[in-house]
C-alpha cells in the first residue's frame, strides 16, 4: 500500500499508509480503487468528517481517518467492539437504525453520541445508505456523519429556557392568555386550574360560559373596542370558579405585534381582585355611612338652630299678643298699652324677617361662575367620573349625544352637580327595580333656543310628579330629599327649566334645558 | 331673665297686663346684683343664657330662697326634662309658649307660696334670659 501511495505521489496517502491502520481500510479502498476510481479514493479520504462503509452484516470495512483520529482507536479495535465508541444510552438506537437499514430502508438518518479519545461524548448526525444488488438486496452500507454537538447544545439550552419560561408563566398567580388569528391560542395553568376547564373548552364562545352573565355585554363591548381601535383592554368582570363561585378579576390586555409591526394578536393577564374589591366595597360603604351620618348630624343641628332662631321672635309675638288681649280686657281698656303691644308685635315680625333673610343668605348657592360649556364634554366627564361606581353596580351607560356639541353658558361645577345627582338617582332606581336588562341613557341635543339633556332609565319610576323637586321630598329610605331641590335651584338660577316624565314602558326621564349658545350669536346672559 | 331683648320686652308687657310689677334683667348676673331679690315673688328664667344659664340660677335660688317659685322657658326643647327636677321649679315652658298658660301658672305659684305664709308683696320678677 505504501508503494501504491508513493507511486501515486500522494502525501496524505503516504502518511495514512505509514500510520499502519491501512490494512482493512486498504482493502475497501483497494476495492474502490480497483473499480478504477483513483480520484474517488483520494476524494473519500479527503472528505472532512466521518465516512464509513460496512458489509450488510455489520462488519466495518472502512473508517475514515477522522473517525480514527477522533476515537483514538485502531480499526481492529472498533471492528471488534464498535459499541465502545458509542454512548451507552445510544447503543440501542444504533442497532435499531442498522436493522431498519438492513430490512428495507434505503436511507436512514439519526443522531448519536460518539466517544472521543479523551472519554467525552459529542453529538453526531449521520446518514446511512444501503447499496443494493440487482435483486434489491442490501449488500453494503455506507454512512456519513458530522459533528452537531454545538447545535444540539444550543437546542437544549433553548428548550431548557423555554421550559423555564413555561414554568414561570404557569406559576404566575393569574390567568395569562394569548389570542391570535385563530382565536384563543394560549392559556396558562392558572386559568385551567381555576375554571376547571381545558383550553379547548374555553375557546370562544366557550369563554362566555365562565363569565358572569351580567358582565358579558360589557366584556364583549370592551373587547371589540380593543380589537378595532387598539385601545388597551382594562376591565373588571366576574369569572366562574370550578366550584361555581364567581370572583372578580381585573384584566389588562394589549396588542402583540409581529414582523413589520403588524398586530398579530393580543396578550393579557387577569388578576383575582375579589378580596380587594370586597374590602374596597366595604370601605366605601362605611365611608358613605359616615358621610351620611355627618351630614344628618349637621342637618339636625342646622334644623335645631333655625328653629331656635325663628322661635325667639314667635315667642315675643305670642307674649305681646296675649298682653294686648289682657290690656283690652281691662275696664276701661288700656288702649294705649294695647296699641303699644301691637307696635311691638310688628317689630317682632320684622325681627323674624331679618332672621329668615339671614338663614337664606347662609344657604344661598354661591353666585354661579359662568363659562362657555361643551355640554357633551361635560356629560362624558361626569360619566367617566362615575364609571367605576356604575360598573360596580353593573349599570351600563349609553350616550346619545348630538354630534355637533351644543354649547351653553353655565357654571361648570354646578351643572356637573346636577348631572351627578340625576345619574345617581337613575342608578338607585335601576337597582331597586331589579329588572334586567338595565338601561341608562343620556341624551343631548339642541332644540330651538335650548340645550336639552335627558337622563333616561327603566327603573322603578315615580308616582308624584308634583312634589318630586320639593325640598325634603324623598321616596328613598335613606334619602334626604335635597338632591332634586338643589338641582332645580341650580337650573333655575341659570334661567333653565328642569322636569321629570315617565319612561315607556316604565322608568323615568329627567331632563333639563339650558339656554343654547350659538358660536355665531352672542349668549344672552 | 332672658338675653333676647325682644322676648324680655314681650314678657314684661304680658305680665304687666296681668297686673304684676315686673323687673327684667338681661343676665343672671345683673339680677343677682340687684338687692331686690329678697322681695321677689316669682322668677321666670330663660334656660339658654350665656355665662350662667337658667338651670344654674334655679339651683342657686333654691339654696337661698327654697320657697321662691321659678319658671323656666327655653327654645331648645331637648333641655326640658332637666330643668323640671328642681324642687322650686313650677314649670318648664317651651318657646313659643302659650302666654295665658304662663300667666296662670304664675298666679298659682304665687298663691301657693303665699299659702306657705311667706310673702305679702305681689311682686313678680321675670328673669330675662
Amino acid at each position: 500500500m505504501l508503494m501504491l501511495a508513493e507511486s501515486l505521489g500522494c502525501e496524505s496517502l503516504q502518511t495514512w499508509a505509514r500510520s499502519g491502520v491501512y490494512r482493512s481500510t486498504g482493502a475497501a479502498l483497494s476495492n474502490i480503487i480497483e473499480r478504477g476510481s483513483d480520484e474517488t479514493g483520494l476524494s473519500i479520504q479527503a472528505l472532512p468528517g466521518f465516512v464509513l462503509s460496512a458489509s450488510i452484516e455489520g462488519g466495518l470495512e472502512y473508517l475514515s481517518p477522522d473517525i480514527l483520529r477522533y476515537t483514538g482507536k485502531l480499526l481492529q479495535d472498533i471492528q471488534s467492539d464498535w459499541s465502545a465508541c458509542v454512548h451507552p444510552d445510544d447503543v440501542e438506537r444504533c442497532r435499531n437504525l442498522w436493522e431498519q437499514l438492513r430490512a428495507s430502508a434505503e436511507s436512514i438518518d439519526g443522531e448519536v453520541r460518539l466517544r472521543r479519545h479523551d472519554g467525552s461524548y459529542r453529538w453526531f448526525r449521520g446518514v446511512l445508505r444501503s447499496i443494493r444488488d440487482g435483486a434489491d438486496r442490501a449488500i453494503r452500507c455506507c454512512a456519513v456523519a458530522w459533528d452537531v454537538e454545538d447545535r444540539v447544545r444550543a437546542q437544549q439550552a433553548l428548550e431548557s429556557q423555554a421550559q423555564r419560561l413555561r414554568l414561570i408563566v404557569d406559576t404566575i398567580p393569574g390567568s395569562v392568555w394569548h389570542v391570535g388569528a385563530e382565536g384563543l391560542e394560549f392559556l396558562n395553568r392558572f386559568t385551567t386550574e381555576y375554571t376547571g376547564k381545558r383550553p379547548d373548552e374555553l375557546i370562544d364562545p366557550g369563554w362566555q360560559g365562565v363569565l358572569h352573565p351580567d358582565d358579558i355585554e360589557h366584556f364583549r363591548n370592551s373587547w371589540l373596542q380593543t380589537v378595532h381601535q387598539g385601545t388597551p383592554l382594562s376591565i373588571e368582570f366576574r369569572l366562574r370558579r370550578h366550584d361555581g363561585v364567581f370572583r372578580w378579576f381585573r384584566t389588562q390586555g394589549t396588542e402583540i405585534r409581529g414582523e413589520g409591526g403588524r398586530v398579530t394578536g393580543w396578550v393579557g393577564v387577569d388578576i383575582d381582585i375579589d378580596d380587594a374589591r370586597k374590602l374596597q366595597d366595604a370601605l366605601r360603604e362605611y365611608q358613605r355611612k359616615l358621610a351620611r351620618a355627618a351630614q344628618l348630624a349637621t342637618l339636625g343641628e342646622l334644623s335645631a338652630s333655625i328653629a331656635h332662631e325663628i322661635n325667639q321672635p314667635l315667642t315675643a309675638i305670642g307674649a305681646n299678643a296675649q298682653a294686648c288681649q289682657g290690656w283690652l280686657s281691662k275696664s276701661p281698656a288700656a288702649v294705649d298699652k294695647a296699641r303699644a303691644s301691637m307696635a311691638s308685635i310688628i317689630q317682632d315680625v320684622n325681627g323674624a324677617a331679618v332672621v329668615v333673610k339671614r338663614i337664606r343668605a347662609l344657604f344661598k348657592e354661591s353666585a354661579p361662575m359662568k363659562t362657555l360649556l361643551n355640554v357633551n364634554g361635560l356629560i362624558e366627564e361626569v360619566v367617566a367620573f362615575m364609571h367605576h361606581e356604575l360598573e360596580r353596580r353593573s349599570i351600563p351607560v349609553e350616550l346619545q349625544l348630538q354630534s355637533e356639541p351644543p354649547l351653553t353658558l353655565a357654571d361648570r361645577v354646578q351643572i356637573q352637580q346636577v348631572l351627578v345627582n340625576l345619574l345617581q338617582n337613575a342608578a338607585d332606581a335601576l337597582e331597586r327595580s331589579g329588572e334586567a336588562p338595565r338601561t341608562l341613557l343620556i341624551r343631548s341635543r339642541a332644540e330651538a333656543a335650548d340645550v336639552v339633556v335627558e337622563v333616561c332609565d327603566n327603573g322603578v319610576g315615580f308616582d308624584d310628579a308634583e312634589r318630586l323637586f320639593d325640598a325634603f321630598f324623598t321616596t328613598k329610605e335613606e334619602g334626604l330629599g335635597m338632591g332634586l331641590a338643589i338641582c332645580r335651584s341650580i337650573i333655575e338660577t341659570h334661567a333653565g327649566t328642569i322636569w321629570a316624565a315617565h319612561n315607556e314602558p316604565h322608568g323615568a326621564i329627567f331632563g333639563f334645558a339650558l339656554p343654547l349658545v350659538s358660536p355665531m350669536r352672542p349668549a344672552a346672559c | 331673665m332672658d338675653d333676647d331683648p325682644r322676648v324680655l320686652q314681650s314678657l314684661e308687657n304680658l305680665l304687666e297686663s296681668s297686673g304684676y310689677a315686673v323687673r327684667s334683667y338681661a343676665s343672671a348676673a345683673a339680677f343677682l346684683e340687684d338687692p331686690v331679690l329678697s322681695e321677689v315673688d316669682c322668677l321666670i328664667v330663660d334656660v339658654g343664657m350665656p355665662v350662667m344659664d337658667g338651670v344654674e340660677l334655679q339651683r342657686l335660688a333654691a339654696l337661698k330662697y327654697p320657697n321662691l317659685p321659678v319658671m323656666l322657658i327655653t327654645g331648645r326643647h331637648e333641655l326640658g326634662p332637666a330643668g323640671a327636677t328642681g324642687a322650686n321649679n313650677r314649670g318648664v315652658f317651651l318657646k313659643p309658649f302659650d302666654g295665658l298658660e304662663l300667666v296662670q301658672a304664675v298666679a298659682v305659684a304665687i298663691q301657693d307660696a303665699r299659702g306657705a305664709g311667706r310673702r305679702r308683696d305681689s311682686r313678680v320678677s321675670p328673669a330675662s334670659e
